[in-house]
This record gives structure tokens, sequence and C-alpha cells, in this order.
């Protein structure tokens, strides 16, 4: 039996049982209107189909959830912000660009973890060190005759060497939504993460809050790849010595030191166009837009086709003066 | 304990009712006034004690104003007016794993050869102040305390004025872990003879606390205007400001003057 407390308008917490266990949603019986209700599995909080009260299933957020950071944006904010990006891009359908109201935002806590690891990595390259010589070379002046001067050559100094390089990586973000896949995810940071705090019913109450879908192995495993990767470009970035380098090979080995299952805000709006489904993301934090925004495939036909046709008017007009001026 | 505020100088202090303080211990001013202690900023909870006494840091003083050739030679005579104060810093212990790679020099065409390493160090104790009247210059200057002898501090019952803190665990850990970096750096430069370094260090076992450090705070005046040194509680070490002799210093130039003007007849003739 999953204890669930529903937050009426007045904020009062109430409870409800569940009723029964399907297969795919947990039933629970509203304690606002009454009526039973089927929750997915992995929703943590949501509100009644029937009276719009919001539904908190505490037991189960408490069992998986560390914290949360809060909405800083409203909705209305999230849309000027998707409206500001659909505006700067070409393209873009005038249906879904009128679509992009605030109405059209949805509010949801998407499930995080978050890793404080220490990375430590074995890396070879050859480094290159820059050089000058000067050499003399012969030439012919204005005037034709064969003359010797001398000019710099830079030269590189190829070494090669290995060595360890170590970091520790703070508040590490890997999705724990199926539903919202880590590229996507990587494009809606940073969050300010210092903004967390503890894991309350009513800090989210009114909200979808998503429960992880992805497992412990899987997000560990991407943040291993997702951290091998950054300290690759570390290395190359921050600790190889001279003027450049080539060929780096590192491995990286991951120690977590701390993890955490953090919700974080973001608003989702979903468009549809040529029957295909887009989503744009908003961060409710920063309000940083994430997403892949869809293109008027005619629109872009058709600026084409005048690019095309601008050219070969312009060919055509520089035929007809070098024509009729008998350049030619 | 009471905290005050100098109206001239900002400076704050926590003092004992019992042990009042006549004027600003950092700029000699009278406008000092109580003010609301801050209770965001975690206050040293122990102190370490004074091992210097008045005479012992007078006589650091005068030392201290014979040892530049370009102070004036009535600096020694000057009247300093002392004040006992328990600075709050922050001392932080660790350890860094710092992976370098850098250059030396070589037979190669460069001249140059690239090196890489791993270096640990541990830190015993890396001093960060927490207040105005100590800079992270200044505190380095004046080198390490030795906590023998440390002793809880009780609010109420203040001996000797404790300066108000005005930064934190999580603002000086940053300067704590930056500290040691240099530090460290520094080491793995002198041991490999190092041209450049790139450093990755990575803190372990990062701990701090708040204490208050013993420093004999002086104020002197010097043809009107205030100088101030600082005295280690403990050593004696003296760092501050001094006024220039401009007589010695239009005298040396005199002097470097002439001797070029000789070398240069000098070359001259012959």
């Amino acid at each position: 039996m999953t204890p669930l407390a529903a937050w009426g308008q007045q904020g009062a917490a109430e409870m409800s049982v569940t009723l029964q266990a399907a297969a795919e949603t947990r039933a629970h019986r509203c304690t606002s209107c009454g009526a039973t209700v089927q929750v997915d599995p992995h929703v943590a909080s949501t509100s009644c189909r029937y009276c719009d009260a919001p539904l908190v299933d505490v037991t189960l957020a408490a069992e998986h959830l560390d914290a949360l950071v809060s909405f800083q944006l409203t909705d209305v904010q999230a849309g000027h912000k998707l409206r500001e990006r659909l505006q700067e891009a070409w393209f873009v359908p005038r249906r879904v660009r009128q679509a992009a109201a605030p109405t059209s935002l949805r509010p949801a806590f998407v499930p995080f973890y978050v890793f404080d690891a220490v990375a430590r990595s074995s890396w070879s390259a050859r480094i290159g060190i820059y050089w000058y010589r000067t050499e003399t070379y012969t030439t012919t002046d204005s005037d034709g005759r064969t003359v010797s001067r001398t000019r710099t050559v830079r030269e590189t100094d190829w070494h090669p060497l290995s060595g360890t390089h170590g970091r520790r990586w703070h508040d590490h973000l890997v999705s724990a939504s199926k539903g919202l896949p880590e590229d996507e995810s990587n494009d809606l940071e940073p969050f300010a993460l210092e903004q967390a705090r503890p894991f309350a019913a009513e800090l989210v109450a009114g909200i979808t809050a998503e429960l992880p879908t992805v497992s412990h192995d899987d997000a560990h495993a991407m943040a291993e790849h997702e951290l091998s990767e950054l300290e690759r470009k570390v290395i190359a970035g921050e600790l190889l010595p001279g003027d450049t380098h080539s060929g780096l090979h590192s491995s990286t080995e991951v120690t977590v030191e701390r993890l955490r299952l953090v919700l974080l805000p973001v608003f989702m709006a979903v468009y549809h166009h040529d029957g295909e489904a887009f989503r744009l993301l908003v961060n409710g934090q920063t309000g940083r837009v994430a997403g892949r925004i869809p293109r008027d495939k005619v629109a872009i036909a058709l600026a084409v086709a005048a690019a095309v046709g601008l050219v070969a008017l312009a060919g055509l007009l520089v035929w007809f003066l070098l024509s009729h001026t008998g350049a030619w | 304990m009471q905290a005050m505020q100098c109206a001239q100088c900002a400076g704050a202090i926590g003092v004992d009712p019992g042990h009042p303080v006549p004027r600003c211990l950092f700029c000699g001013s009278d406008a000092l006034a109580p003010r609301p202690e801050l209770d965001d900023v975690e206050a040293p909870d122990a102190f370490l004690p004074f091992e210097q006494s008045m005479d012992d840091v007078r006589a650091a003083f005068r030392s201290f104003a014979r040892s530049s050739i370009w102070y004036p030679s009535d600096l020694r005579g000057a009247t300093l007016e002392l004040s006992r104060l328990l600075v709050p810093a922050w001392a932080w212990r660790g350890a860094l794993e710092t992976h370098w790679a850098g250059l030396v020099r070589a037979m190669s065409a460069s001249g140059k050869r690239p090196v890489s390493g791993c270096a640990h160090q541990h830190f015993e104790q890396v001093l960060v102040p927490a207040s105005a009247a100590l800079t992270q210059d200044e505190l380095n200057r004046l080198g390490g305390f030795h906590e023998e002898g440390e002793q809880a501090l009780q609010a109420d019952h203040l001996e000797v004025p404790l300066e108000l803190s005005e930064l934190g665990r999580a603002a000086t850990r940053a300067v704590a872990l930056r500290r040691m970096r240099e530090l460290h750096a520094e080491r793995i430069t002198a041991d490999h003879g190092l041209t450049t370094v790139r450093l990755a260090p990575v803190e372990d076992g990062l701990a701090g606390r708040s204490v208050g450090l013993p420093v004999w705070i002086g104020v002197f005046r010097y043809k009107g205007r205030p100088y101030r040194i600082l005295v280690h509680g403990q050593d004696g070490t003296v760092v501050g400001r001094a006024p220039i002799s401009l007589l010695r210093v239009a005298l040396a130039l005199v002097l470097v003057l002439g001797l070029v003007a000789a070398l240069v007849a000098f070359a001259l003739q012959a």
C-alpha cells in the first residue's frame, strides 16, 4: 500500500491509499474528489485528472530522491525565452512560432544523477616545441636582379611524452530519465545545484515529478564516458606542455565519491510539423533553450531556389554586359 | 562580547565590556561605535597565546626600523602605540596529489624537452585571514604559528580584543586551496628545474578551522602621517610599511649620478 499525499488548494495534506496494483500503473484514490486515478509507476507527483488536485507519492519520492532545485522562471518567462530562441532561428514554420506560447509549456521535475567523482587518467602524446632558424634564400628584386635575402623559419621539435592527470569533478549531471536523452539534457545545462534543497512534497505539488528510469549502472557508465571525454579535453588544453601536440591517447578511471538523485526544473513543449514531433526544452532556472527546432522545408527550398536564381541572373547580367561592350 | 566598528576605517572588533578599547586599533581614530554581530560568519572557537611581551615587540620594531637604509634614522625613536589583537584566520590542512607536466632545458634543437610526473605533499597549516586587518600577503610574510598552548575562546570573557570575522569556511577554503597549489607548484618547479609547468592537483582530506592568531598591532605617526605595523605574537616577526627618508634617497641619487658622470668623463678621456 502506497501512501499518497493530496495537496489541496488550502495546502492541507491528506492521505489516500493504493487500491490496486496494475502492471503498468498504480491506482490511487484522490482524496479531493474521491476518483480512482491511474498513475505511472515512474511518477512521484502529478495531478488528479478529474479535479486537478495535486497528488504526491511521498513514500516513493523519499525512497528515490535526495533533493530538488525549484523553478526560478514562471511559464510566461520561459515562454518569452522560447519565443526569443525561435525568433532568432531561420526557417522556423510559422505555426510553430505562433504556438510557442506560455500555455504550450509544461513544467516538469526531471530526475538527474549528480556525481562527485575523482578521475585519474594515463596519457601519452607527442609534444611539439617551436624553435626558429634563419635561412638564406635567393630571389629576384624589382629590377630583375638575383639577390640573396634571409628569413626566419619556424620549426617544431617533437618529443614523445607520457604522464598522468587527475581532477576532482563536482556536480556532474547525468539524466536519470529515459525520456530525456543525455545529449539533450547536456544542452540544458548548467543548473545551479547549490540552490538544491531536500525533497519535500509541497515543493513539487501540482507539477509532474518523474522518478528515475535510468539505472545506476547505466548512469555510472555514462558518467565514466563523459568524464573520460572531459579529461581528454582538459589534458589537451590545460596540462600538455610545449606549443603544440599530436597523437594524444588517454585512459581514465573514475572513482565515484558521492551520488545523489536530484529533481531539476524543466519546461517542455512538443510541436508537430510534417507529421513529426519536435520537443523543445527550457531550463527552469536559467531559461536556456535546448532541443531540435523544426524547419520549414518549403521555405528552405524556396530560399535555395531564390539564391540560385539570383546567381544565375547575376551571371546573365555579366555575360550581357561583356558581350555588348566588345570584351568578348 | 560587544561588537564595535570604526566609522573612519570600518575596522570591526569584539571586546569584553570589562576591557574597553578607547580607540580604533587599526587607525587610531576614536570614532568607535557599537554594531550588531554577524551571525552568518563562523567566529573562532580557539586562540593561540601571545609569547611576545610589549618590550619584545618594541625591540623588534627598533630592529625593523634599522632593517633598511631607506628608513629615516629617527624612526627608531617614533612613538609606537601597541595593542594586542586576536586576528581571525582559517587554518587549513590537507594533501595535494599534483599531476604535472612542463619543460626543462635540454640539448635539443629547441633547447628544451618536456617532462611530466606526479607529486604528493601534505600541508599541515595553510592560514587564510578571515578579516580585513591582515591581508594574505601580510599573513604569508608573518609566517606560521605553532599551536601549542591553544586555548578555547570564550566570547563572554575576552582579555584581548578579537577582530570580527568577515569570511567563512567556503570562501577561505578556495583561497587555501589556491595557496596550496602555489606552494606545491613552487616546490615541483624547484625540484625538477622546470622552466614552465602546468598542474592538475587533486586535493584530499581538506579540513579547516577558525582560530584567533596572536598579533601585536602598532600604529605610529611620522611627520603627521599614520603608519601601521603588525608583529607576530609568537616570534616577533614585523610586517608593515615604514616611511622612506627623502634625504637618503636624494643623497643616493646624487651619488649614482656622480659615479655615472665620472665614468663618462673617464671614458671620454680614454
